[in-house]
């Protein structure tokens, strides 16, 4: 059904554009094959032992009516084979452009966390093959409702403001298991400013109320309450709790030279969440259309272990006490993320990837395992 | 050897005449003339607006797209596609027009308000007018 509305709504205005020609269609995607060499799974990808050419593979389109001079209606419609290519409305959008640098947007948007979020899945836009695992692991993209931008010139300067404010409701994978996220009075600022086209500077910072629910949780939650732990079960759900993201980034494309750096933060009080602390460096070099790039990514995330701590240390306990360690030493997270990546653009608009990373986690549960994929991305 | 290699390079220039043009509007367009900074905030999507007009950029697939991109834009192929790759699939932009040649320009520009393109020194007639000499 969702397909079908999907494709009737492309027809409706591929219909128009003969008709007007305001109204633009362009796309992208990428197919990409990967697998897993060394260990079972690897984080992100859904990648196993054998080889997979859906995980990472998508195709979009996007169809942008200009309504007039200043207000245009945008959606983006993304198929990605993880979802067994059932396409989505990843984007719906009303925007303006007040001219002066002025611009709005009202409705489903990108939620811009990240230097790359705006075009997370536009892999023609940057040279890895995936965006760093070690700080892009959020399981939110977009949300629903307003944000402005004002953008000014300064000299050699660029300097781009945004504030966003509206919520986020789906489901997404908390510790692995499926879930019902809301994050409810999400407000955030987010700056960027270029200097003489070649380097990039970016803050941002976003809060919101986060109530998660996942069934795989809920045992152990009503276990801890019924036993008078109402004060531990509270500090591990995400009940309307507040939370926190901040992030830098900078981003450097000078001559053949290519850095991107980012690092974030975020924090969800009195819920499980360990606070993080994730960053990543990358540098790459052109040899005309060839760019091979080097990734370090870490994760150094500390578990609120002392929620496991309010459980008195006797045999009775013992169950709840190891349940409750658990959930909450699950984010006990220090890894490491070593990839080596390769692009090739044959053509202005086809390019060519390669990545092999290599994943280490010394946390909790102890692990390592690498991805090795290939794929072609696209934009048109 | 130094002096075949003086012949190839010789013959490669030749080749690739260095190829002038300039940057247009349509004639009666109220867009003042630009220096290359204005031109690249343009060509690289940064200001929305030509002559009070939304923008309408065109780059074009004939010899001048080269010396353009290069002397001009300061970022060429598969990088200035990547560029805007970025500003298109964040609608912070509309997507640029890739046309044919001198005179496809020509005539999208002269018949569009807001449109700016780029053609070589030969094509330059009275449909257009000049704002930046390359």
């Amino acid at each position: 059904m969702k397909r079908l509305l999907a494709l009737g709504i492309l027809a409706a205005l591929a219909a128009t554009t003969t008709a007007a020609q305001s109204v633009q269609i362009t796309g992208f995607g990428q197919m990409v094959a990967g697998t897993v060499s060394d260990g079972t799974s690897f984080p992100g990808t859904g990648y196993d032992s054998d080889w997979d050419f859906k995980n990472e593979s998508l195709f979009a389109l996007q169809v942008r009516g200009d309504l007039n001079d200043q207000w245009s209606a945008t959606a983006q419609i993304v198929a990605r084979g993880r979802d067994d290519f059932d396409p989505e409305f990843a984007w719906a959008y009303v925007g303006w452009n007040g001219g002066n640098g002025w611009s709005a947007k009202l409705g489903r948007q990108r939620l811009p966390l990240y230097r790359y979020s705006d075009f997370l899945e536009v892999g023609y836009a940057f040279p890895w093959l995936r965006v760093p695992n070690a700080t892009y692991n959020l399981e939110f993209n977009n949300f629903d409702g307003a944000s402005a931008a004002y953008g000014f010139g300064t000299g050699d300067w660029f300097t781009t403001l945004q504030g966003s404010a509206g919520r986020f409701e789906g489901d997404i994978l908390l510790s692995g298991n499926p879930a019902d996220a809301e994050l409810a009075s999400l407000v955030g600022v987010s700056a960027e400013t270029i200097y003489a086209d070649w380097l990039t500077l970016r803050a941002g910072y976003f809060q919101a109320d986060v109530t998660i629910t996942a069934a795989a949780l809920t045992p152990l939650l009503t276990t801890l309450r019924t036993n008078g732990f109402g004060n531990v079960s509270s500090r591990i759900d995400y009940d309307n709790d507040p939370g926190t993201f901040w992030s830098v980034g900078a981003e450097v494309n000078r001559g053949n030279v290519w850095l991107a750096g980012e690092l974030i933060g975020v924090k969800v009080d009195d819920a499980f969440l360990a606070d993080r602390s994730e960053y990543y460096l990358s540098g790459g070099y052109r040899f005309g259309s060839w760019m091979p790039t080097l990734t370090w990514g870490r994760r150094d995330n500390e578990a609120k272990t002392d929620i496991v701590a309010l459980l008195p240390n006797v045999a009775p306990l013992a169950p709840l006490r190891a349940a409750t360690n658990g959930v909450v030493r699950a984010e006990d997270i220090n890894s490491t993320y070593w990839s080596y990546g390769l692009r090739w653009d044959v053509a202005n608009n086809v390019a060519l990837k390669a990545d092999y990373t290599r994943f280490e986690d010394k946390g909790f549960n102890a692990r390592k395992s690498d991805a090795i994929a290939f794929g072609a991305v696209f934009s048109f | 050897m130094k002096r075949i290699l003086t012949i190839a390079a010789l013959a490669l220039a030749a080749a690739s005449p260095a190829f002038a043009g300039k940057v247009v509007v349509a004639a009666n367009s109220s867009q003042a003339a630009l220096d290359k900074a204005g031109v690249q905030a343009i060509f690289l999507g940064r200001t929305a607006q030509v002559g009070g007009q939304p923008a309408v950029v065109v780059f074009q697939k004939g010899p001048v797209r080269a010396p353009f991109e290069s002397g001009v834009v300061g970022r060429a192929g598969a990088q200035l596609t990547s560029h805007w790759s970025r500003l298109v699939f964040t609608g912070r932009a509309k997507a640029p027009e890739d046309l044919a040649d001198d005179a496809a320009v020509k005539a999208k520009v002269a018949s569009t308000p807001g449109a700016i393109g780029y053609i070589s020194d030969g094509a330059v007639d009275a449909t257009v007018k000049v704002l930046f000499d390359f």
